[in-house]
């Protein structure tokens, strides 16, 4: 047999992301996975700073999906997507935005920030039901990426 | 001739010259004029066009022989009275009878004063001519003396000065009467000229300012600089504005100082340099500039309050609100599931998010109140009220407040800056993370501008540089609410309250150990 030339090691449950201050929006999150018997590893950071750290460290394991909240103290989730995106090592990241705010300024600098959804956080049960089924439903078709190395310095003279 | 009117006096030599003529033709010396060569031709062929030309400048000339008391005169002397032809007879007491009652007294003195100490003489006053008619004239004269020293003759010249006295006067009405302050100065700065206008403006009676330099008319500060923008403009004078587009300024008699724009214009009457400066007073249009910007500016300022607020109430409102739409489900679930362990925590839950949107309602109600209740005027001893508000925080008994001994006690407006220390003291003392043990600091120190820098500082983790902007936002926590209850309205507060009185607020922290926080708070407030 030709060797492959995959280098994707067997398929992984994606980690969830959580980066949310409110300790009920996260409640609630962990719920709705768990009524819909999703067993997927979730971590979750308090704000963009704590989170940015946690990548760093990579305390998150690939493949993962960042659920971002905006509103946050210290480093809120726009700030964190300008960090992010200016990360060469995490820029790559999929992230939803879990959001309470209807703004258009914020929806906008959102995906300027090239995310993966923006979705808002305050339908109640059911609907949110359907939000996190979203969210099943695309790390189960998409192909996440895993984490690459940042292009090396040779490579970018 | 007008220029030779002008020198007045100086031009009796060819008024002598006229007289001569005159002498010769009346006293009947029957010489063909053609026939006359020399002196005597010039005067007569000057006579014949002397007239003419005198008339044409409303121009008398006359003599008076003091041994015989008969006058010589040309027709135009008594033309300006009047008389078509010439009289017969004219002398002083005719040429008083003349003269308005007004002036007659001070025309005889001035003459008489001549006549005795033989001296010229220069009048100017009313006559009311042959027609009823008022005219001014001008006379001016002088004695011949005969070659003993003594006065035999009497020469003058009067002119009808009326069309000119009436253009200097429509002149002085126009500088009087401008809304405009004029001020005329020579080349050395010396005050020639001023109007009514400019003696209102600047409180001093004209005698006061004529002849003064013109620097009195501004602050001493800003002489010296003015004396070099004086000699750039003498010498290369040209109408214009004063100081292009900075704000001049002028100081009264009384030492107030006010705003001004200047125009300047040169004018070169033939002798030196002067220049006529305008000036108006516009203090009130600066002061109303500045209240169009500083209500500009609070108008700014109150719009981005007003769209963070909405922007605020759709984020930092509705995440409590949402929490207990949440739990409410939940403790239904719960009771449905008989699960009465769970429902204890979620009603917990609930109510801790109850309190927390009531302090976040607070907050924003005591933010939009901030700066608007001003009627406590009062004194305070700083260093009193910082250990009242401190105990009012009730810290920790290990944690520590120390207030500088020279801290001012003042009058001020209570409520609002009791809020800023308040605030101060109890952020230190929630977010000190060696809690009970801590240190907080109380000092501060005189400004140049009339403020006092009070600074809080304290030993807690203090705040990264980072952050240092953004803690002055609204609803701004550096840790989650879940951590620690806060509605992040605290330093919003403070700089809301601080600035209104013209202050400023700072922070100087490394974020490892420590905060200082500075605001400055003025020492002198006026009840609005």
């Amino acid at each position: 047999m030709p060797p492959s030339h995959s280098t994707y090691p067997p398929t992984r449950e994606a980690t969830l992301f959580i980066v949310d201050d409110d300790d009920i929006d996260v409640m609630a999150l962990k719920r709705a996975l768990s009524k819909l018997r999703i067993a997927n590893p979730v971590i979750r950071a308090r704000d963009g700073q704590e989170a940015m750290e946690m990548l760093r460290a990579d305390q998150v394991p690939a493949p993962y999906i960042i659920l971002l909240d905006l509103n946050m103290p210290r480093m809120g989730g726009l700030e964190f997507l300008q960090t992010i995106r200016a990360d060469a090592a995490l820029t790559h990241s999929v992230i939803f935005v879990l959001t309470t705010s209807r703004a258009d300024e914020d929806l906008i600098s959102a995906y300027r920030a090239h995310i993966a959804g923006y979705l808002l956080k305050d339908q109640m049960e059911e609907r949110f039901l359907e939000v996190i089924q979203l969210i099943e439903n695309y790390w189960r078709v998409v192909e996440l990426p895993l984490r690459v190395a940042p292009p090396s310095q040779e490579s970018k003279v | 001739l007008n220029a030779l009117m002008a020198a007045g006096v100086m031009a009796l030599p060819l008024v002598t010259l006229f007289i001569a003529a005159h002498r010769i033709t009346s006293r009947g010396c029957n010489l063909e004029r053609k026939h006359q060569t020399g002196e005597a031709g010039l005067i007569l062929r000057m006579q014949s066009v002397g007239d003419t030309l005198l008339n044409r400048i409303h121009l008398g000339v006359w003599e008076l022989d003091l041994v015989d008391q008969t006058t010589t005169r040309t027709s135009g002397h008594d033309r300006i009275f009047g008389y078509e032809t010439l009289l017969p007879l004219w002398n002083h007491d005719l040429f008083l009878t003349h003269v308005v009652p007004e002036d007659r007294g001070e025309v005889d003195r001035i003459y008489q004063k001549a006549l005795v100490e033989q001296a010229e003489w220069r009048i100017e006053c009313r006559i009311r001519r042959a027609d009823g008619v008022v005219r001014w004239i001008l006379a001016v004269g002088a004695p011949q003396l005969d070659s003993h020293g003594l006065a035999c003759r009497l020469a003058g010249i009067i002119q009808d000065i009326t069309e000119r006295k009436h253009q200097a006067d429509q002149f002085r009405q126009v500088v009087e009467m401008s809304p405009f302050g004029l001020l005329e100065i020579d080349a050395q700065g010396c005050i020639g000229m001023v109007n009514q206008s400019l003696e209102n403006m600047f409180g001093y009676v004209r005698a006061e300012l004529i002849g003064q330099p013109v620097d009195v008319l501004l602050p001493q500060r800003l002489r010296a600089a003015h004396m070099q923008h004086r000699g750039t403009f003498m010498a290369s004078p040209a109408t214009r504005k004063m100081g292009s587009d900075q704000v001049l300024l002028a100081r009264r008699k009384n030492g107030d100082e006010f705003n001004v724009e200047i125009g300047l214009s040169p004018m070169s009457t033939g002798q030196s340099l002067r220049v006529l400066a305008s000036i108006v007073d516009i203090s009130e249009r600066v002061r109303a500039q500045q209240l169009l910007s500083a209500q500009r500016k609070e108008l700014l300022r109150s719009n981005e309050e007003l769209s963070t607020f909405a922007y605020v109430a759709s984020h930092d409102l509705k995440s409590p609100l949402r929490g207990i739409g949440q739990l409410s489900q939940w403790i239904e679930e719960d009771l449905a599931a008989g699960n009465g362990a769970a429902v204890a925590d979620h009603m917990r839950l609930l109510r801790s998010r109850l309190k927390r949107m009531e302090n976040l309602l607070d907050g924003l109600l005591a933010y939009s109140r901030a700066g608007k209740s001003d009627d406590s005027l009062g004194p305070i001893d700083v260093r009193q009220v910082a250990r009242e508000l401190f105990n009012l925080q009730a810290p920790p008994a290990s944690m520590q407040l120390v207030v500088a001994d020279d801290l001012p006690a003042f009058t001020t407006l209570r409520t609002p800056f009791e809020l800023v220390l308040r605030n101060l003291f109890s952020n230190a003392i929630k977010h000190h993370d060696q809690s009970p043990q801590g240190h907080i600091d109380l000092s501060g120190q005189p400004l140049s501008n009339g403020y006092y820098e009070f600074s809080v500082r304290d030993d807690g983790p203090g705040i990264p540089v980072l952050y240092q902007e953004r803690v002055f936002g609204m609803f701004q926590t550096l840790r989650p609410r879940d951590e620690v209850e806060g509605s992040g309205m605290g330093l919003a507060l403070v700089k809301k309250v601080v600035e209104t009185y013209g202050g400023t607020v700072g922070i100087d922290s490394d974020g490892v150990r420590g905060c200082c926080i500075r605001f400055s708070w003025p020492l002198t407030l006026e009840r609005k």
